[in-house]
């Protein structure tokens, strides 16, 4: 096992801890309270998640250097895509829902997204089929943003254009050779992370729910995006997601207790 | 070689006269148990072709492609019964554990006729593991359905959710017996500790809804 392996699977551990912590309170709050669907979609997500983690620390222990096909953890993923979408689709009040605007973006960006999958790993079939969650998800998420404006036009204009950027760059990398390559790889992964933090920290200034779950969302097309030392950094970051996205559904719930 | 369709014959028409001579739950456990071994002979059936198909070893079948087989064939006729019959919990519960103790018992018979039944510990912990590991699962989905009947939110998403986490424990715990040793002892754990917190869970629950009537 190389230590980029090993360090994979002690973050994988601390996730599955974190994970574990997340569950017992909000399964508590299930079992008080049994009107809280946001509560129950999150803690159902979380059990997903928490499977999928702990399928892939034994399957990285048990068969150390074998090449994972279509694996359960994905159908985990999966899962707690569409359920973390449902939870989310609890939330939102919005009565114009189709928007085509948000909707065109949300099915190229994904689309694009799930054609680097499958240059990446050559997995038609897979990409397809697991990536279509990705679709809910981010609609969920862009018109839970659009509802709450907790952000100013020209930071939505730059959260619109950084991740087409970044699709760019990528496509380049795969596409050019030498030198520009080296360009387009440093460029995309500069942009990835900087995106990352900055969404990061807006999310935690702002506690807005919608922006922890699109922190959440950008960990995940990072991890998915990176291999060595850049994936454990987007799986650092997916723990403290996790962590903040539970921290936002508790307060919400709370909120909604007020009223 | 075994045929499992003889064993399957074999076990399955006892049950089917016991039918004509039960009322209620006990006729209701009983058909679930009987559907329980035709859905796992269905599942072998499905699992052979797949794994002519895809060309997996059935160590790799086994850990990959079969628990997804095996927990979505089970998961149809509980969801049959869910839509057709609409029953209260208690019912669908019966009828869950019904077809996942009638999936355990077919597939330990056909196991313990292939490979023999000499050594008691082995026997003791295949029934204790998979037998314990068919039953959890099925539980714990109806538990996950139950809840998203009582809030309304009886969504695809839901659905898939649920069933999803029974095909993730039931690949994780075949993972984990793959190989032997440590992992193979918590693999064999798994299913038991996993019953105890539902049964912590489902205990919980209705002491709470107990004290709130009160």
């Amino acid at each position: 096992m190389t230590l980029e392996t090993k360090l994979s699977v002690f973050l994988n551990i601390i996730l599955s801890a974190v994970l574990i912590a997340v569950l017992i309170p909000s399964i508590k709050m299930i079992i008080k309270d049994r009107k809280r669907f946001l509560v129950l979609f999150f803690t159902m997500a979380s059990m997903s998640y928490l499977l999928s983690a702990l399928y892939w620390v034994a399957y990285e222990v048990i068969r150390p250097g074998t090449r994972m096909p279509f694996a359960a953890d994905e159908i985990a993923d999966c899962a707690m895509i569409l359920l973390l979408s449902a939870s989310l689709e609890t939330l939102l009040h919005d009565k114009k829902k189709k928007i085509p605007g948000e909707l065109i973006f949300t099915f190229i960006y994904i689309c694009a997204n799930i054609a680097l999958w499958i240059a990446w790993s050559g997995e038609w079939v897979q990409d397809i089929v697991f990536g279509l969650p990705y679709f809910y998800f981010l609609w969920m998420i862009i018109r839970g943003i659009r509802e709450s404006k907790v952000l100013k036009k020209p930071e939505l204009i730059a959260c619109i254009l950084t991740p087409v950027l970044i699709v760019g760059f990528q496509t380049a990398n795969l596409l050019t050779s030498g030198n520009l390559q080296n360009i387009s790889d440093l460029m995309a992964y500069s942009f990835m992370y900087f995106f990352m933090a900055w969404i990061g920290i807006k999310s935690i200034k702002s506690g807005n729910i919608y922006l922890r779950y699109a922190f959440f969302f950008w960990t995940l097309i990072a991890m998915y995006s990176c291999s060595g030392y850049l994936y454990l950094v987007a799986t650092s970051s997916n723990i403290l997601a996790v962590l903040l996205v539970y921290l936002a559904v508790k307060k919400e719930t709370l909120i909604n207790d007020i009223r | 070689m075994i045929y499992a369709e003889n064993v399957f014959i074999c076990i399955a028409v006892p049950l089917l006269i016991a039918i004509l001579f039960t009322k209620n739950s006990a006729r209701r456990m009983t058909t679930s148990v009987l559907t329980g071994m035709l859905v796992c002979l269905l599942s072998a059936y499905i699992g052979g072709f797949l794994q002519l198909a895809s060309r997996y070893s059935s160590d790799d079948m086994s850990i990959f492609l079969s628990p997804i087989v095996e927990e979505f064939m089970k998961f149809l006729p509980l969801l049959f019964c869910l839509y057709i019959f609409e029953p209260t919990y208690d019912e669908l519960r019966l009828t869950a554990v019904g077809i996942g103790a009638g999936f355990a018992t077919f597939e330990n018979c056909c196991f313990i006729l292939t490979s023999g039944a000499q050594n008691l510990g082995y026997v003791l912990i295949r029934g204790s593991a998979v037998g314990v590991m068919h039953v959890v699962t099925m539980v714990a989905i109806v538990a996950g359905l139950h809840l998203l009947k009582t809030y309304k939110v009886f969504s695809f998403s839901g659905v898939t959710g649920a069933l999803a986490l029974s095909v993730t424990f039931h690949s994780l715990y075949n993972l984990l017996v793959s190989k032997p040793g440590v992992s193979s002892y918590i693999g064999y754990i798994l299913p038991m500790l996993f019953a105890l917190v539902l049964y912590l869970l489902n205990h919980l629950s209705k002491e709470f809804d107990e004290d709130q009537q009160a």
